[in-house]
């Protein structure tokens, strides 16, 4: 994605890229807030970053984080707080059907009113 | 003084009650907890998720208790179960 490519390749100063690529497979519904203030709290915590692309895209159920920064410190630990607030805060729900009619909600241990079971 | 919002259902919340929205006249001021309350007198089966929602009102998440919240018409509230982004 065009993201991604300035990521990788508009970064002179960059010494380190931190990708972090995952898929699973869900249906849900999306509220999208998510990528102004994931960047705001990023550029507050890390000043050193330069670049912050995250993507989660429910037809391809993929989500790309892509940080770069001078060096690969701030860009890990950009990324890993990235997928932390993505998983405690953004409005999606995946339901994982099984067979026997059986299904059931996922439910994120990041998110702060997932129940005790 | 009483207004009409629009509620969306998400997840299991949507399965108990049945919707993905509705539009509901409600109080204009109240706590979150009463607001949960009215939904739960519409749709009885709701309360079987009473202890792991929050509400989103106009987009904000705020949990269920003493919260006040001031609604204007045409406000959004959703209840909002578990999240399981990513």
């Amino acid at each position: 994605p065009a993201e991604i490519y300035l990521v990788t390749h508009d970064n002179p100063s960059s010494g380190a890229i931190s990708i972090f690529i995952f898929e699973n497979n869900f249906e849900g519904k999306k509220v999208v807030q998510l990528e102004h203030e994931i960047y705001t709290d990023i550029r507050a915590r890390w000043p050193t970053v330069r670049h912050i692309c995250v993507r989660h895209r429910l037809e391809r159920a993929r989500v790309i984080i892509g940080i770069s920064s001078p060096h690969r410190g701030n860009a890990l630990e950009a990324v890993q707080f990235c997928i932390d607030t993505l998983k405690a805060t953004v409005s999606i729900w995946k339901k994982k059907v099984y067979e026997a009619d059986e299904s059931c909600w996922k439910e994120n241990n990041e998110c702060q009113w997932t129940g005790q079971s | 003084m009483t207004i009409e919002v629009s509620v969306f259902y998400f997840a299991k919340s949507a399965e108990l009650t049945g919707l993905k929205s509705e539009t509901i006249r409600v109080a204009s001021e109240l706590t979150t907890v009463e607001l949960w309350q009215d939904l739960v007198s519409r749709h009885p089966r709701l309360s079987a998720v009473r202890d792991s929602v929050v509400l989103a009102v106009r987009q904000e998440y705020l949990a269920l208790g003493d919260v006040r919240v001031s609604l204007r018409d045409g406000d959004e509230v959703a209840v909002i179960p578990p999240l399981s982004g990513g």
